[in-house]
């Protein structure tokens, strides 16, 4: 396969890991944020989403999610509280932020979910998949059978 | 005072994500011995060991300051133990060495595996 897998982080250690150990089978690209992974996604021909759950560097501002509104209604108005909550769950928040938008690409987090959890998150976003290191083959077989999937319900990338 | 628990589990979810999962990075794909370990790799594993993201500190730094104020641990202290180890080896690694390349691969394996344990021990 080549298909392209859009890598979404607040660094650069996942996309270095693809381009290394799945570089072979994919064509890596980066988006660094939401608007940025929309942007890339509005061009077309994504095929799969490996998105980083925590974005402890990216500034306030590039965020997904109301500082503000997060704090009013999650931590007593704990705006400090609110943005560690907004880091720590980025990924996730992007990814819903992605949906609304209307992209489908199975998305792949490299992260040990709770069993309940990744059920959450599959029936709030349809494909998402987990593995919970950097098992370079158990990634590539998530996305192996994520792409399979994606084939069988003739689901084009938009 | 100890701390909340809710911190305590954000703490130790932070120790998974920031050390444990990128410390052991390259070190678990690495070809198995007898191959040698390839030049980009070394490279890689001395950036998970002594530049871990986030945010580019060493591993042993960023074990001591995610676990200040959290009572010790056995899985706590080993990982520090396994960490201190792997800064007393940055020069040869950094070299290339083999038999040290082998080592921090092997140190960086099971600091993974003893912080996800120490995560899921977490109340």
């Amino acid at each position: 396969m080549s298909a392209r897998l859009l890598v979404i982080e607040d660094g650069s250690e996942y996309a270095e890991f693809a381009r290394v150990f799945l570089g072979e089978e994919l064509v890596v690209e980066e988006a660094h944020s939401a608007a940025e992974a929309a942007a890339r996604l509005a061009a077309g021909d994504v095929a799969l989403l490996l998105i980083d759950l925590r974005f402890e560097r990216a500034p306030a501002e590039a965020l997904v999610g109301d500082l503000a509104a997060t704090a009013a209604r999650l931590f007593d108005g704990d705006e400090a509280r609110a943005l560690r909550y907004l880091q720590d769950q980025q990924g996730t928040l992007i990814l819903e932020a992605l949906r609304r938008a209307g992209h489908r690409q199975p998305a792949l987090f490299v992260h040990d979910f709770p069993p309940r959890r990744l059920a959450n998150l599959r029936a709030l976003y349809g494909d998402v998949s987990a593995v919970p290191s950097f098992d370079a083959a158990a990634i590539r077989a998530a996305l192996r059978a994520a792409l399979a999937r994606a084939a069988a319900q003739g689901a084009p990338p938009r | 005072m100890s701390l909340a628990s809710d911190e305590r589990r954000r703490r130790f979810a932070r120790l998974v994500h920031d050390v444990a999962k990128y410390v052991a990075r390259t070190a678990r794909n690495l070809p198995p011995p007898p191959a040698p370990v390839p030049a980009w790799a070394a490279a890689m594993l001395a950036r998970d060991l002594y530049e871990t993201a986030p945010p580019h500190r060493r591993a042993s730094f960023l074990l001591d300051e995610i676990t200040r104020g959290l009572d010790p641990t056995p899985e706590l202290d080993r990982a520090r133990a396994l960490l201190a180890e792997a800064d007393s080896l940055e020069r040869e690694v950094r070299a290339a060495d083999e038999t040290a390349l082998r080592r921090a691969a092997s140190i960086a394996r099971e600091v993974e595996l003893v912080l996800r344990a120490a995560a899921r021990g977490t109340p």
